[in-house]
């Protein structure tokens, strides 16, 4: 392969050679160390290839041998430089593109994030901006590890992060914890060391459903009423002699499995008229390139100006151009699209408010079941007026409603007839 | 003018270690299968047809017998030929 490569960097040549002597023509040649490939027999005589350098020796050769040559091809870069001396400006463009490639291949043109959902892209792509990750960028000085690293740190809500660079894209994948923030920053103030303790509270009022205490000392029993910071699982257990006396307290991090049953109050009201956005077919195009940030456009522009009172819904879709699997190009082709649209009064009936209503309450119900909170009775009714319907009453949920406290934060009581 | 004896160098030759188609100018031969032979260390070309190739060697002639032979390469340390070999011998 390589040689073939070179070969045609050199140059190389097809000949004819007829006469008496041609084994002889082939033996000096080798001789005198000239290289001969592809010998075939041709006609009266044979065809073979030689460097374009050995050719210019060959004079005494034949006049040794008495063969006389002919030339049939010939092939390599020379002489295609040379067939293309009238046309430098096209042969400089073909080698200006490959440059290009080459430079284009070496830089970041797409930065792609996937599996976040609380942290959006513009969030995470802010800070890739201010640690040096930006479009354009040489991949060289792209630190995946680190990157991966530093973005763990800077979001604590991040449970795993990935950063592979594949062509011209780098891709970052991450991964968003089941706790909230808060929820790790309680969790992290909650220590089963003697020097701190918590303690369970309740975080809405109701009644105990079921308790399940796996440490500490519980204070209520299903069955018992509750109110919204009242104390369910301490962290202080005491300790005692042998006269039944309180010698000590001993400090832990309570841990319980409390349901709490409560009342949720739900509101809903939708009006009888309302405007409805109809489009009303009128649609207007226009297609416009963007080259590393310079933007031209070769259709038209929109008919008229659009303003803030126009009714007219504006859709840009952009799509990145790209050479096969990874390898993005700064280019860009955007297509705007204008829909115009207009608002039309519509009065709805008694049954389509109720099915609105009853979609409205559904959806309710499911962000509600999402969070593992269980409703088993619903009390909403739906009141009729002239304007329009509306839907109140409340839902009895089953719920996990408890909040760790830190010990220091709650005022410790225990019931002392219990342990009589 | 009596021509002048060579000394007899095999033995110095077998103590350097020196190999056998280096010291004593053998013709070294691979073949591979029935249609690709490499010659090494012989002298050149006496004939060349589509059906017989027959190459010069330091000790006599090598020939090679076949059909649709071709030389793909030809330097003065090796030959490499293609083709369909039916046999290859060292005429006496």
């Amino acid at each position: 392969m390589e040689s073939h490569f070179l070969d045609f960097a050199k140059g190389y040549i097809r000949i004819r050679i007829s006469g008496k002597s041609c084994d002889r023509f082939f033996n000096l040649c080798a001789f005198h160390r000239i290289r001969l490939w592809d010998l075939l027999p041709s006609g009266e005589g044979y065809e073979v290839f030689l460097l374009k350098k050995d050719f210019f020796a060959l004079r005494p050769i034949l006049r040794k041998s008495h063969v006389r040559l002919r030339i049939v091809r010939r092939c390599g870069l020379p002489f295609l430089l040379f067939r293309c001396r009238r046309r430098k400006l096209s042969m400089l463009g073909i080698l200006a593109s490959f440059f290009l490639l080459f430079w284009l291949s070496s830089h970041i043109w797409n930065i792609h994030i996937d599996g976040n959902l609380a942290l959006t892209d513009d969030i995470l792509l802010e800070y890739l901006d201010q640690s040096g990750i930006f479009h354009g960028m040489k991949k060289s000085r792209v630190d995946c590890k680190a990157l991966a690293a530093s973005l763990r740190r800077e979001f604590p809500s991040l449970s795993w992060t990935a950063v592979e660079l594949t062509g011209t894209q780098l891709t970052i994948h991450v991964r968003e914890g089941v706790f909230s923030d808060e929820d790790a920053a309680n969790m992290q103030e909650s220590s089963p060391v003697f020097d701190g303790f918590s303690s369970l509270v309740a975080s809405k009022s109701g009644t105990i459903a079921s308790i399940y205490v796996r440490s500490g000392l519980p204070l209520v029993s299903a069955g018992d009423t509750v109110e919204e910071g009242q104390l369910l699982v301490t962290g202080v257990l005491p300790v005692y002699d042998d006269s039944g006396e309180v010698s000590h307290y001993r400090y832990t991090a309570a841990d319980a499995d409390i349901r709490i049953r409560c009342e949720l109050s739900y509101f809903d009201e939708e009006p009888r008229n309302i405007q409805k956005k109809s489009y009303t077919g009128r649609t207007w195009k226009r297609t416009a390139f963007e080259v590393l940030g310079h933007p031209f456009s070769i259709s038209a522009a929109f008919p008229r100006s659009f303003s803030a009172d126009d009714c007219m819904d504006l859709i840009c879709d952009i799509h990145q151009l790209r050479l096969p699997e990874n390898f993005y190009l700064p280019a860009f082709v955007k297509t705007y699209t204008a829909k115009e649209y207009e608002y039309q009064e519509i009065c709805l009936t008694n049954e389509q408010l109720l099915s609105l209503l009853q979609a409205n309450l559904q959806l309710f119900r499911k962000n509600l079941e999402e969070k593992g909170v269980q409703i088993f009775e619903n009390n909403v009714k739906i009141e009729w007026t002239e304007k329009s319907a509306i839907a109140s009453g409340t839902l009895m949920a089953e719920e996990s409603a408890v909040k760790r406290v830190a010990g220091s934060d709650v005022k410790e009581e225990l019931p002392q007839d219990e342990y009589d | 003018m009596t021509k002048k004896q060579s000394p007899d160098s095999g033995g110095a030759l077998r103590a350097l270690q020196f190999p056998d188609d280096l010291a004593k100018g053998t013709v070294f031969v691979s073949l591979h299968g029935q249609n690709y032979v490499r010659v090494e260390n012989f002298r050149g070309i006496s004939r060349y047809s589509c059906e017989e190739i027959r190459l010069l060697t330091r000790k006599g002639c090598l020939c090679i017998i076949g059909s649709h032979l071709e030389i793909e390469s030809y330097t003065r340390d090796e030959i490499e030929i293609s083709g369909h070999i039916k046999s290859l011998f060292f005429p006496e």
